[in-house]
């Protein structure tokens, strides 16, 4: 088996010399590696990431460079120091981290970070992934970009990364790619909650998948602060030039309540213009950008529409009506 | 034409001068732009440099700005902050962009220039940026991430940080330059010179700038930025050197992510106006970023670039 850096998490490594003495901490020590080399052997903690990584000659002219390293819970803040949270935010267990050696010295870093579902690792890819790129793998499994492949498969999403465009890397970062996939177990099922949004129209690399605010702010900067309590939520744009956001809340009671909330912050002349009041349950304001910013509650779904034609929100909105 | 000095005049400006070292010795950092500073005509100024050369752009944007002998003194011990995050492309401080600047600091005399950090040697291994200090004859100061080698640095008027956990070495060293790649991050939507100065700071301090209900708390999300904001009120690099090259726009700050390549070098001291700059270049406003709008409020730059001095050159 190679040898594995297990990071310690700060807990162990912070207690205390005093509380435990010389031979507390060796008992510790020897605890932490039975414990170590059992989760390997069974095939949980880092052993079941390790079975996902192509293996040494698996892919031609790829070897394995150096050794894996593995980060498990709250650990991830030391190897993505300063950007765990979005990772935590959708649902994180661990992640492996090996780097490859191809042709001409060139390098690809593969992570495999193991999810606690399939609905989180589908939500960090399309996360991750950018909205430009070479499908991969299948419609909705994997996207190419510039110099990196993001891929998903049951709980698991697999971030390949190069350091240049050329086609050796690419073709690298390919091959790797799909030799990973086929050792993932597991459907590659998109979340449910992704069938409330209309099918028709959608610029389908666009759709998104969120589990809490800072995935949210990536689509609603200016008004996700304005909404929160939802439990999942999913946005995608469409050819008509609109764009839509639907959350869910608990039930009914929570969802107007996160409505008239955002009702109060579209009529606030320090952040939007033109507020309408449309009624009971539809408030639109125009944003910085110049962008009508629709809401409407039905449920416990509360719906937001962003820019495109008034003929194309209107024909939405009655759409909704019918439903 | 020679002047006379008088008796009391002499010894006038030798209090003067005692003073202003006295100062400089207990103040570990000199505030670029303070009074009787000689880089007060660069405080108002940011210079962006254009090119495919990015280490030439970093020396243009310095020399725009008064060159570095206005902000490194002769035999001055210089600490260098860049970020070394990941090895990713577009998420680190360009090797060029560093070894232009530790050339820059030794030809304005400088006695030692050192990295400052308390990420692992293989993030400095992979991003080619141990290679050039070795090279350029710097030091690579790597510090063990043990409370122990943190100094206490209470925050007057701190918001949501009452107290800052600084690096000790940073102490060691009398001029800070911080050298972050500005890049998108999933918390704060932008990294620049402000969020780059959590590299000084602890990592257990730093955990609690990320507060746990941020997933359904927007104020935990902002509590992010304002933490920022107080820790720049206690430490101030005396120049920021930004790598504003090629950087990523999307899945920040650790990437992979979309790469935009604005081949743009920006300096000053101003962090405020440096970070408000640098959001623009991927279609933000300094109003987008609350970390930017916060430190614009409590009066650590300006954020209103009308009122900047915004000197371009292209190479």
């Amino acid at each position: 088996m190679r040898g594995i850096k297990l990071i310690p998490s700060p807990e162990l490594s912070d207690v205390s010399p005093e509380l435990f003495g010389r031979l507390g901490r060796a008992l510790l020590g020897l605890v932490m590696a039975v414990c170590f080399i059992s989760s390997c052997r069974t095939g949980g903690g880092t052993g079941g990431l390790l079975r996902i990584l192509p293996a040494e000659g698996e892919v031609a002219a790829w070897r394995m460079k150096g050794d894996p390293q593995v980060f498990a819970g709250q650990d991830l803040f030391t190897y993505i120091d300063g950007g765990a949270d979005i990772y935590l935010e959708y649902g994180f267990r661990k992640v492996l981290v090996q780097d490859y050696q191809g042709p001409a010295g060139k390098t690809i870093s593969v992570e495999i970070f193991e999810m606690e579902n399939p609905g989180a690792a589908f939500g960090m890819y399309a996360f991750k992934k950018g909205s430009k790129g070479r499908e991969v793998g299948g419609e909705g499994r994997g996207q190419m970009g510039d110099y990196y492949l993001n891929i998903w498969k049951g709980r698991f999403l697999i971030t390949l990364t190069g350091f240049d465009s050329d086609s050796e890397t690419l073709i690298g970062l390919e091959a790797l790619a799909r030799a990973a996939e086929a050792r993932t177990g597991g459907s590659g099922d998109q979340p449910r909650f992704l069938k409330t949004l209309p099918a028709e129209f959608v610029i389908k690399p666009s759709v998104g998948y969120f589990r809490g605010l800072l995935g949210l702010n990536s689509v609603l900067p200016a008004l996700s602060r304005d909404v929160s309590g939802f439990e999942e939520g999913a946005a995608a744009d469409y050819d008509t030039g609109m764009s839509l956001i639907v959350l869910r809340y608990p039930g009914p009671g929570a969802c107007r309540t996160a409505f008239e909330k955002l009702r109060t912050a579209l009529s606030d002349p320090a952040r939007f213009y033109e507020f309408q009041d449309v009624g009971e349950d539809l408030a639109a304001a125009s944003d910085a950008k110049g962008r009508t910013n629709y809401a409407t509650p039905r449920g416990d779904l509360l719906w937001i529409v962003r820019g495109g034609s008034r003929a194309a929100v209107r024909s939405f909105l009655a759409g909704l009506d019918r439903h | 034409m020679s002047r006379t000095i008088k008796r009391r005049e002499f010894f006038k400006d030798s209090a003067k001068i005692g003073l202003a070292f006295a100062a400089g010795c207990a103040v570990p950092f000199r505030l670029a732009g303070g009074p009787g500073d000689p880089a007060a005509g660069a405080s108002d100024m940011i210079a962006v440099v254009t090119g495919d050369d990015f280490g030439a752009c970093a020396v243009k944007a310095v020399d725009l700005l008064g060159g570095m002998k206005l902000f490194v003194p002769k035999g001055s011990k210089v600490a260098l902050l860049p970020n070394v995050q990941s090895s990713h492309p577009g998420t680190f401080t360009k090797p060029e962009i560093l070894r232009a600047v530790v050339r820059m600091c030794k030809e304005a005399g400088a006695a030692e220039v050192n990295c400052l950090s308390v990420q692992l040697r293989k993030a400095w291994d992979d991003t080619g940026l141990a290679r050039v200090l070795q090279e350029e004859g710097a030091g690579l100061k790597l510090i063990a991430k043990d409370e122990a080698n943190f100094e206490a640095v209470p925050i007057p008027g701190g918001k949501a940080l009452k107290e800052a956990r600084i690096l000790k070495e940073h102490y060691a060293h009398s001029v800070l330059i911080n050298m972050p790649i500005t890049k998108d991050h999933a918390g704060n939507r932008f990294t620049g010179t402000m969020k780059n100065l959590m590299g000084l700071n602890s990592p257990a301090s730093n955990r609690t700038f990320h507060r746990p209900n941020w997933k359904t708390d927007p104020s935990d999300i902002e509590h992010l930025d304002q933490s920022i904001v107080d820790l720049n009120t206690v430490v101030k690099p005396a120049l920021n050197i930004v790598d504003a090259a090629e950087f990523i726009i999307s899945n920040g700050p650790f990437g992979p992510g979309e790469l935009l390549k604005s081949r743009k070098v920006v300096a000053g001291a101003d962090r405020v106006a440096i970070d408000a700059y640098c959001c623009t270049l991927w279609g933000l406003t300094g109003q987008d970023v609350v970390m930017i709008k916060r430190g614009a409020e409590q009066g650590l730059g300006t954020m209103d670039l009308t009122k900047v001095r915004i000197v371009e050159a292209a190479l």
